[in-house]
Formats: C-alpha cells, structure tokens, sequence
C-alpha cells in the first residue's frame, strides 16, 4: 500500500480508537489531550487556511488584477490591521465597528433576498410546475405565514385565531417534528455509520 | 470422448471405474468401456484404437474387404504383370514391379475367371493338389505357376505321365556322365514309378470322357521314341565346336540322341519329366496366385492323368515317334506327321471336351496363317492385325539387338512365328508354339484330344496338323542346318549370346523347322535368352506331338494357350542348372527374360487395350495367340492363307488406335493401304519408307524415351533407309529373301504398298499457304490512311501553310500556331452533354444566388415578451410590497394582540431555565451570524436583559467568526466575560464541556490561553444559552456539551429553525425553546412587564409580511394555475 495514504489511515484510526476509549471509558485525560491536539491542529489549520486565501487572492490581484480578490484581500488586512491596531491601542473596537457597520448589515440584506426570492419562486410556482406536490407545497407555506402572523395578532377574532393556533400546532409540532426526527435520526445513523468507518479506514475524508 | 459412465437412472457422470453410480447407486452398466489387449486400459466403447497405446481395440473385420480390382487377366492367363502403356518407355522399373515378380516368390491371389470365359474352377479339376502331384513336379524352393486353365492340364498330365515312362534325362545323363544336372533333374527318376499309379482324376469337363485321354496319351511316348539320331543332327550343328552346346541343351535332348532307345515307355517318361521340369521352373517365375497358370495345369494333369499315360505311351508310341518329338521331329513330320497328324487330330478331336472344342475359332484364327498359299485374300481378315506389325518385322532383327532380354525374348517369340510360314509350309502358328512344350512327350493327337473343344476345333486340328505334315514334308532336314549354321558363322555361342544375339541369329536363322519350334518358344513363353541350345532343345519334337498341344495353344488364342505356353517357359531354367558357365549369363537374363511373357501372357484377351500393342511391340507379347502369329504370319497369309481359312479367321485382336498411342510410335504405322498390301516387311521393300519415317525421330528422342528396340529402329532403320537393296538384302536372313524372290505375293504386295502409297501422296491436295486461303479482310479508312506515300503511290501534296522558322517543327508547313487556350478564355465548340435541372434545383440555385448576393442584416434584439415584463415588474412589485409591509410594520398600526392566554412550552422552559440560573454563571453562546442577527438578537437580548436582571454573571462565546463580534458586542452590552472565538466546531465543544466539569481547571482551550476567571466561572456555569439559527451548532452542543454535563440547556433559534429545536425539546436535551420573533414576543408580554419596542415593531412588520407572502402565493397560485390551464386547455384544442 502507498505510504501517502496509509499513514493517514493509520493516524486517524490510531487516535480515533483512542478517542472512542477515552469516551467509552471516561479518561478525560486521554480526552483532553486528544481534544488540546485536535484543536492545536484546527487552529494551525486555520492558519493555513487564512495564509493560503491570502496567497492565492493576492496572487490573482498582482496578476490577474482581479478587482474581487483585491477587496478580499484588503478587508483582510484591514481587519487584521484593525485587530491590531486594537490590541495596541492605537483604534478603539475597529474590527466590532467595521463588523457592525459593514459585515452585518450586508449579511442581513443577504437574509433578506431570501425571502423576497422565496416568495417570489412561491408566487410563480404554478406557472412551471403545476403538480399537486407544488400546490401542496405553496397552500402550506401559506398555511404556515398566515398562521404565525394571525395567531399572534389582533387582525382575526380570538375563537378564529385559537383555531389557527391548532393547526399550527398540529402542523409544526407533529407533521414537521415528525419529519425533523426522522431526518436527525438520519443523520444520527449516518454520522454512526461514518464514524465506524473513519474507524475502520474505509471513510478517508482526510485524503480529499 | 469422456471417460466418464453415465448413469441411466439419473444421469449423473460417474468415473469410469464406478461400478454404481455415485449419485443413485443405480448399477452402471459394465461394457461401457473396452479393455486393451495391450496395456489394459479402459477404452470408451466407442473407441476404435486405445487411448493409452493406439493399440487397435476392435478387430478390423467390420469392413469387408473391397473386392480387388480385378486383374486384367484372369481365367486362363490369369498374370498380371505390370504392362506398359502406349508411350511409356525406358527402362523399367523394379520398383514399380509387383513383389512376386521381383523377389521371384508369388503370392496366392484369387484370380476371377474372365466374363467369356468359363470359371477356373469348371476348368481346373482339382487345382492346388499339388500335393498328390510327385515331387519331381512340385518345385520347392520356387512357386509354380498354376496354369489358370484346364484346357491342357489334361495334356500335360498325360505328357507327364507318359514322361514318367519315357527315359529320364538324369537317367540319360547318367549314362553320358553328365554330373551337373539339377536336383529337379534328378529327381524325377526315383518318383515316376509311383506317379502312374494314381488314378487320373476325373476331367473337369464332363463332356470330356476319362477314357479319352488315354489314347491320347499313348502316342507321346511314342514320339520321344523316335528319331534319336536326327536330335544330335542339328543340335550339335548349332555349336558343334563346343561341349557347352551340349550343355547347353537339355541333357535329355542330348542323351536322347546318343543314348540308346529305351523302353518307349521310359523314354517318355522321361521326356516328360523333362519338358516338365522346366515348365516347372517356368513356373518358378510365375506367381503362384496363378492358378489358372501353366503349371497347374501340368500339376493338374499330372494328377488327373498319370494312371493312362503309361499304357498309352507304352502302346502308341514308337520309336520314330519319340525321334520326332526331339531333334528329328521337325525333319521327320514329313515322313510320320502327315499320317500321324490326321489320325491325331481325329483323336484330338474326339478327345477334346466342349469347352475345348468351343475354341475352334481362336484357333483357326490361328491356323490360318498355317494354310500354305499366300492367301492373298486373307489379307483382309488379317489386315487389322498385320497391318502395323508386319512394319517392325523387317527391322526386328534390328530392334531385337538393343532390346533388353525382356524384349528379346519378346521378340523372338514374335519372329519366330512368321519365319516359319513364309519359307516353310504354313503350319498353324498355335501348333507350333505348342510344340516346345509337348515336344518329347505327347502326340498331337494326345493333346488335341485332351484339349478342350472350347480351343480346338477337330477342323483346324487337322488342317494344322496337315500343314504341319506340308511343311516338314517340303523341308528337308538340311534346311535346318542351314539357319543353325548361320549361326555358327557368326561365331558365337548361342548360349552366350545375348538376346540381342539370339534375335539376330533368328532372324537370319528362319528355317521353316526353326520357325516351327521358335513359334513354339514363343508360344511357349520360352524367352530369348533361353539361347538357341534351349531352342536347340525344343525342336526335336516329334510332328506328332506338335499339332497336338500347340493346338491347344492354338485354340485357346484366348491366352489359356499362352499360358500353357508360358509353362514352357520354365525350360529356361533348366539350361541354366546344365549349362556350363558361358551360359550363366543367359540364365541370369533369362530370370529376367521370363517375366516379359508372363505378363504378355496375362493379357491373353486384352488386346483391345493399348497396353497390349505397346506389349507386342516392346516386349514381343508371345501372350496372344493371335497378335504374334498374326503379323508375322502375314508373312505366311500372302503366300499361304487360302481363302478357306481366311473365311474362318477369327477377328485380330484390335489394334491399338493411334489415340492411345504416342505419336510418334503411331507415327510409325504404316497406313492402311501399305500394310494391306505388303505383307512382308518393309525392310525387304526397298522402296519402304519407314525408314523416312524414323528420321522425323530425333535421335534424343530415340534415345531417351524410346525403347531400346524401338532407339534402334529409329537409328538403323535411318540407315536401312539409305543403305541399298542389296545392303537390305544382306541383312534380311537368307529366308526372307527367298521368300521375296520366290513369293511374287510378298513382292507384289511391296510393290503396291509402295505404290499405293505413293499414289496416296499424289493424291493429297497441294498444299497452299494460309494466307492465300484466307479471305482478305476490309482495313478501315484510317488504316489505309496512315498508309505510306511511297506505299501508296500517289503524288506528294504540295506543302500548305507557312513554314516554321524556328523550333523543333522548323522546315514543316501549316504548323497550327499555340493557343494560349488556358490564358484566355474561350467557348469550347464541343457538345457538353446538357444535364437537366429540376425546378426544385433550380430555386435553390436561385436561393443560393440570392443569399450571397444580400448583405447581412443586422440582428434587430428580440423584444420582450408581456410576460417576461410583467414578470420584472411583479419581481420589483413584490419587492416594494415588502419593504413597504416592514416598514408598515415598523412604523405603521401595531397588530400584535398583547393579550396572551397561553405560553407555549418550551418558552415557559426557557423562562424557567433563566429564572433558575439567577444569580449563577450563564454561558450564552452566540452562533449565529449578523445575516440572521435580525431575528436573534431580539432573542439574545430579551433572555440576557433577563438574565442581567437576574444578576447571573454571564460568559459568552461563538464559534463563528462573523458570530464572535456579536458575543462580543452583546457581551459588553451586558457586562459578560467574553471568551472569544472558540474554533473546532464539536471538538471545542468538548473540550469547553470538560472545562465546565467542577474542578477542570482548565487553562487553555482551543490553544488560547484561559484565565483563572473564566477557567473559575465555566466550573460554574448553571445555564447555557445557545442562540443558533442552524441545526449543526444546535446538534453540536446538545450532544458535546448539554449531554456531557448536567447543565440546563436552553436554545433560542429562529422560526425556522424551531422543528428542529422541538425534538431536543420533547426528549429533555434542551429545557426550552425561544424560537423566532413570535416566540420572544410572547415571551415578552408574558414574562416581562412590557413588549419592547424593537420587538415590538419588528413583530409587527413581520405579520404584516408575512400576511402580504401568503397573500402573494395565493395571487400567483391562482393566476398561474388557471392560466396554465387556460394554456393547456388551448395546446389540446390546437
């Protein structure tokens, strides 16, 4: 077997055994080294990861004059600077204010679109597809909004709004928590199944 | 094939030493396989041969065997021996020659009697008794030959027992001393006395009476008896010089002459001893498979006639009879055969059984070139077979020089039968050859009578008989002193001579007796190397005796004669066990000699193939009856044959045709007309155009392919040609030309073959070149066009056109100038074939022409469609709805009822997991990013202001990066200990769980350096708060953290994330939910004393927008539904 891939496999069924016993048979300390390694690791890998994106953005603006890069690499290292800057006292909260006033109210302009383009696919979904699965889909979806909207507000009558409130139980705590659960039932057996065979080398994530 | 059994009951494959089967112990068959014989292997049942050894398992019986193809002679001349084709030539093979024939040794083979002829059996008594036959006939060391027919089986036993009491040789030579005769000799003295005791067996034939035969019989011994004196006579004149002669001959011969007459009867029981000694020997180089051969036939008659012979011989036979079967009997015929002959035959006659009998045709075919008139009128019965042959016989004395002694032998026999006639009286060529081999025993009645009737005719008994008598009557004995000495001139030995030698000798030697017992020999199958001492030997034979067994030779023309006759080839041997050491040379060829007329006499009826004429004329096939005495009695036909019996010629034997034949051996036919009318040999002609013949033959070819007989006739017949008359006539024995100068016929009929020849020629139409005869064919115009002037002969043109000044054309006039044809354009003159043009191809054509002449028009942009704008405008219609419904909400009529009845569950948890945390350290960890911070911090700070009312210290956390400033910026807002970015996702969640666990003393987590503080507060945690608005943050601490410690978990997620959250909630992993903007609203007026005013607001905009989506979705629903079905409705009516 090649050395390139067998080490790995070697490494992460070493530790991974190691890691099960220290849970199986409550060794915090075992689990405490093996965590202080795996996050020396993340944290080392993050590095990496800040570098590479550094190199390769800045590669791609030196040569390519890529205008994204650019400002990639630039709110990279004015942010950095300002983390600086911080911890030297020569800014007072650069980072939290260039977080506040740039980061955030993009993203949740981002969060937004979401639901304007949800609503707008909602509006047109009959137009392409006219099955009864979709015609389901969009009569819940409406059932869902009016139901959260009305039952908590004073546009219906009470007895109207009580009854609203049952179907939104009955749809989200049973039809929808029924789902979910078996959803993360799923994804537990899933993860399990991943789980033995990282252990068992024949799941080699860490070979992509 | 598998070696494997299978079973029968359930089909199952067992190996093939189960004896049950493996599957159903059902029985297995036994005989499935077969055992060796060899090695004992187990074979398949259907193997031929063994696996293991190849050794054959099956007896290979289960073919019978395919009938041989039948010799070609069978019956009487039942030999095969090889036979040449037309146009083979060259020396012959051993290789190709048949075992028997080479080794010497025969093999018994089931010779099937011809179609024409009776059955071998019918014919042969008993044959194969060999054992009842005395030893003295029964050779030992080689085969005898069977003598395929029964014709002279009865004759010979009578000669043989006749022998038995006729002096034997041994016994004579005893008396002269002679110490090498054989054992064969030898023998024959102490056993011929208990031989006349057994009784003749019955004859085959039951038309031939048993009593018959004996008075056939007593006149042999007779002849023995009989001229002594005349034997010696013209024996020692052959080589009286020399003792070897006398060895040469037989030695009973010899003794007979000196030695004082016995007891008749002895003397011819020894003769008979004699004669069949050698025809013993003869039979030693005949296949013993013959059985229909000659010296069954004696052994036969040994048998059968052995008790008669001796009274007969005793009472009939006289001394002057038993002279005449020797040396006298061709000089003494005149005086006894005359007389003897026609009683004999009369005996013959009566004697002779049907099937004998039967044969009068063959043999009057046979008897007649024995009628002593020219006959010229026989010419036409004979023609068919004199008429090629009666060309070699002038140059066979040539031809016979080079010849092998195989050819020799041939030869002789072939010569010796028309040397008779001419000179001599005309005695039937069949007597004459049957001569040699009764000569000292039997009279010619004896055998006449024992031979079939089938083959003799009383008729032709006597005429032969009669002609016989002519011929010695007219002869006198000098004449034969004068051949032999002939050959005494030529100074040499006979019995040294070659064959070569012996055919020269005999043919200047053609006395009418020698060409008596020549025929004889030849008939007889005595083969040239036999030398004229066996010669010598064979013609002291009484005249008696000759008509009667060569009748028989004579009358079975169908080839049973010649067998009988090839019996008599056996006196070879015997001259070679006496003769000295000159003769050793003539005996060695005569082992080979011997065989050539074997295999003529196979092929007694077969003369209609062309094996046979190239038999004949290579080999001088002494088989036939009819060929041999046919073109050499021609001879005899012109001068002797009469009418009469020409009338009763039986048909020649065909003639080979010129297609069977190469062609330039049928080249040297003489036409038709030349060998009707001449019936002599060309050589004699002196006009003979053979010889011109022969020159067309290159000498190579001649030489190589040619037979050496044949080689020379080519060379000396070239020479013959050019050499004089009298140069022919030197060469042409004294007898032939006597005959020319006293047979006008012979003359004549030279004269008018040539003349007829000639005229022949005169006759052909002159020859005219092809070309004149060959129509003139019409040359076309431009043929005749490219004629030459000069051919033509017409006048010069004047040149036309200027001259050429320069160039290569320079000095010729009307040079056409070049034309720059590829420079410039031009219209060719010449028809183009007109394709026709379909409209179709015309309109494209015409598209095409149109197409690259217009420009291309420039691509006008495609106009948007009503749909696709109303589609933009509803997007920015949608757009403004909702921004207008936010800010409605924020700004607008408050629609949230504030008149809670009922809190939910897991907000009442949440309410419940805060209040217990008062006072104690509460981890809140923000995860979740500012993209959903619209929705979570109204959460985080509705449970932190509570919290902080509560005055629980509080730790945040977030292990998102773009979460990190939010903890923060809450975390200050609150006045929490802010622990940072915490990377690793569920791993950090571990290790931040174990840091939680009392006591932990952690000081660094996630490689960042932990201070005692906040190492002190996570040991104190009593509340974790995890805002999160995805499932993977929420599942990583309910499983890393919530389960791990005994901490109450409480999560505040978005709306959306709420399904998720709910199961954690109902299984007791989270202690409550806060799940959205209505969840904090109601946490708000239930648990707080007011509704904030963010919260408030933002909860407002929200129904508001979310009642204008449900609205919206209703709107596109129904509008795109029922246009879609509008549409639908419309694509199936279209």
């Amino acid at each position: 077997m090649n050395a390139k891939k067998s080490i790995p496999i070697f490494i992460a069924i070493l530790f991974g055994g190691l890691t099960l016993l220290g849970l199986l048979f409550n060794l915090p300390a075992l689990n405490s080294l093996m965590l202080g390694w795996a996050g020396f690791i993340a944290g080392f890998a993050l590095l990496l990861g800040i570098l590479n994106l550094l190199y390769i953005h800045s590669s791609r603006t030196l040569k390519k004059k890529n205008l994204y890069s650019a400002i990639l690499v630039f709110s990279m290292l004015a942010v950095f600077i300002l983390a600086v800057t911080d911890n030297m006292g020569l800014t007072d909260n650069g980072v939290q204010t260039t977080f506040n006033w740039v980061l955030a109210p993009l993203e949740a302009a981002l969060a937004s679109l979401l639901a304007f383009f949800l609503l707008f696919a909602g509006f047109q979904m009959l137009k392409r597809q006219r099955t009864i699965w979709s015609i389901l889909f969009i009569m819940t979806a409406i059932l869902i909004l009016v139901s959260n909207a009305l039952a908590v507000s004073t546009l219906l009558p009470q007895n109207i709004n009580q009854i609203i409130r049952q179907v939104q139980h009955v749809i989200q705590n049973i039809i929808v928590l029924a789902g979910v659960r078996g959803l993360l039932i799923g994804i537990a057996l899933g993860a399990i199944l991943l789980s033995i065979r990282i252990l068992i080398g024949l799941e080699r994530p860490y070979n992509k | 094939m598998s070696h494997e059994k299978i079973c029968k009951h359930c089909g199952f494959a067992n190996p093939y030493s189960s004896k049950f089967c493996n599957n159903c112990g059902e029985k297995l068959p036994l005989g499935t396989h077969i055992i060796c014989p060899d090695c004992s292997a187990a074979n398949a049942h259907d193997r031929v041969f063994c696996d293991e050894c190849g050794t054959r398992l099956i007896p290979d019986t289960a073919k019978p065997e395919e009938p041989k193809p039948k010799e070609p002679a069978a019956g009487p001349g039942a030999f095969t021996l090889p036979a040449r084709k037309p146009g083979e030539t060259g020396d012959l093979d051993p290789l190709t020659l048949p075992d028997w024939l080479r080794t010497g040794e025969t093999e018994p083979v089931d010779a099937s009697p011809p179609e024409d002829l009776p059955p071998v059996e019918e014919l042969k008594p008993e044959k194969d008794k060999t054992g009842d036959l005395p030893d003295w006939l029964v050779h030992e060391s080689k085969p005898i030959i069977h003598a395929p027919t029964v014709i002279s089986t009865e004759l010979y036993r009578d000669l043989i027992e006749n022998s038995e009491d006729s002096p034997q040789p041994d016994d004579l030579l005893e008396s002269a001393g002679e110490a090498n005769l054989p054992d064969w000799l030898a023998e024959p003295e102490s056993e011929p006395e208990a031989e006349p005791e057994s009784p003749a067996p019955p004859p085959v034939d039951p038309a031939v009476p048993s009593p018959e035969p004996s008075p056939v019989k007593t006149e042999p011994p007779a002849q023995p008896a009989a001229d002594e004196i005349e034997a010696p006579d013209w024996l020692t004149e052959t080589d009286p010089g020399s003792a070897a002669i006398d060895d040469s001959l037989t030695s009973w011969l010899f003794d007979l002459e000196t030695a004082p007459a016995a007891k008749e009867g002895d003397e011819s029981a020894d003769l008979s001893q004699g004669l069949t000694e050698w025809l013993e020997d003869s039979g030693e180089l005949l296949p013993e498979d013959a059985e229909t051969g000659l010296t069954g036939l004696f052994l036969d008659a040994s048998e059968e006639l052995e008790p008669p012979v001796a009274p007969a011989a005793e009472q009939d036979l006289t001394d002057e009879e038993i002279s005449d079967g020797l040396t006298g009997w061709l000089t003494e015929l005149e005086d006894e055969t005359s007389p003897a002959a026609e009683e004999t035959a009369v005996e013959e006659t009566s004697g002779l059984t049907d099937w004998l009998t039967s044969l009068d045709e063959p043999t009057e075919a046979t008897a007649v070139p024995s009628t002593e008139e020219p006959a010229p009128a026989t010419e036409a019965a004979v023609e068919p077979d004199l008429a090629w042959l009666d060309e070699p016989e002038p140059t066979e004395p040539e031809i016979i020089e080079p010849a092998d002694t195989l050819l020799a032998a041939a030869v002789v026999t072939s010569e010796a039968i028309p040397e008779k006639e001419p000179e001599s009286e005309p005695e039937t060529e069949p007597v004459q050859e049957a001569e040699p081999v009764q000569e000292p025993e039997p009279k010619v009645e004896t055998e006449a009578e024992l031979a079939p009737e089938l083959f003799i005719s009383e008729e032709d008994i006597e005429e032969a008989e009669d002609e016989f008598a002519r011929l010695f009557a007219e002869e006198p004995e000098e004449e034969l002193p004068e051949w032999l000495m002939t050959a005494e001139l030529e100074g040499e030995s006979l019995v040294a001579e070659t064959a070569e030698d012996d055919f020269v000798d005999e043919d200047a030697l053609p006395d009418a007796a020698d060409l008596d017992w020549t025929a004889d020999l030849v008939d007889s199958g005595v083969l040239a190397a036999a030398s004229a001492d066996e010669e010598e030997t064979n013609t002291p034979r009484d005249a008696d005796e000759e008509p009667d067994w060569l009748a028989d030779l004579a009358a079975i023309s169908t080839g049973q004669l010649i067998i009988e006759a090839q019996d008599s080839e056996p006196e070879l041997p015997e001259p070679e066990a006496l003769d000295a050491e000159p003769e050793e040379e003539a005996i060695v060829e005569d082992t080979a000699v011997s065989e050539p007329p074997l295999s003529l006499l196979e092929e007694p009826e077969s003369s209609l193939e062309a094996e046979e004429w190239a038999m004949d004329t290579l080999f001088g096939s002494d088989a036939e009856a009819d060929e041999m005495p046919e073109w050499l009695s021609q001879l005899d036909d012109t001068a002797e044959i009469t009418d009469d019996t020409a009338s009763d010629i039986a048909e020649p034997p065909p003639i080979a045709t010129d297609e069977e034949l190469p062609d330039w051996i049928s080249s040297m036919r003489p036409s038709e007309a030349a060998m009707h009318d001449s019936s002599l040999p060309e050589v004699l002609t002196p006009e003979s155009e053979l010889p011109d013949a022969f020159e067309d033959i290159p000498d190579d070819l001649a030489g190589g392919e040619l037979p050496d007989w044949l080689q020379d006739v080519a060379l000396a017949g070239a020479a013959a040609a050019a050499t004089s008359d009298t140069d022919d006539r030197s060469e042409i024995p004294d007898w032939l030309q006597a005959g020319d100068e006293e047979t006008l016929a012979s003359g004549e009929l030279a004269d008018a073959a040539s003349g007829d020849w000639q005229t022949m020629l005169d006759d052909l139409p002159e020859a005219q070149p092809m070309a004149e005869q060959l129509a003139k064919a019409d040359i076309p115009e431009w043929v005749q066009a490219l004629k030459p002037v000069e051919l033509s002969g017409e006048s010069r043109a004047e040149p036309q056109g200027p001259e050429e000044k320069s160039g290569p054309l320079r000095g010729l006039h009307g040079v056409v100038p070049v034309a720059s044809l590829l420079i410039q354009p031009h219209e060719t003159t010449t028809a183009v074939e007109q394709f026709t043009v379909s409209k179709e191809q015309q309109e494209q054509a015409a598209l095409l022409r149109q197409l690259s002449r217009e420009e291309p028009a420039q691509i006008a942009p495609v106009a948007q469609t009503g749909s696709q704008s109303l589609s933009a405008w509803l997007r920015v219609l949608l757009a403004l709805v909702l921004i207008a419904a936010v800010i409605l909400g924020l700004r607008g009529a408050n629609f949230i009822n504030k008149s809670v009845t009922a809190v939910p569950e897991p907000i009442s948890g949440v309410h419940t997991a805060v209040t217990d945390a008062a006072g104690q350290t509460v981890l809140v960890a923000f995860e979740y990013t500012p993209s959903l911070a619209g929705e979570l911090t109204p959460e985080a700070h509705t449970l932190l202001a509570q919290l902080e009312e509560n005055q629980s210290r509080l730790l945040v956390i977030s292990q998102y990066t773009s979460g990190s400033p939010i903890a923060a910026e809450l975390g200050e807002f609150y006045d929490a200990e802010n622990l940072g970015y915490l990377p690793g996702n569920a791993v950090s969640l571990r290790q931040l769980s174990d840091c939680m666990t009392p006591g932990a003393a952690c000081q660094t987590l996630a490689g960042q350096p932990v201070s005692t503080e906040a190492s002190a507060l996570l040991e104190d945690v009593a509340l974790i708060i995890v805002f999160t608005g995805r499932r993977e943050s929420l599942v990583n601490w309910v499983e890393q953290v919530g389960s791990q410690q005994d901490i109450p978990l409480v999560a505040g997620v978005t709306q959306g994330l709420a399904p998720s959250a709910e199961p954690y909630y109902l299984t007791g992993q989270l202690n409550g939910v806060l799940a959205g903007m209505p969840g904090t609203a109601v946490y708000q007026q239930a648990y707080t004393d007011k509704l904030t005013k963010p919260v408030n607001q933002e909860f407002n905009a929200l129904i508001i927008t979310q009642i204008l989506a449900a609205i919206f979705l209703v709107i596109g629903a129904i509008m795109y539904g029922i246009t879609g079905i509008t549409a639908k409705k419309q694509a199936k009516q279209a």
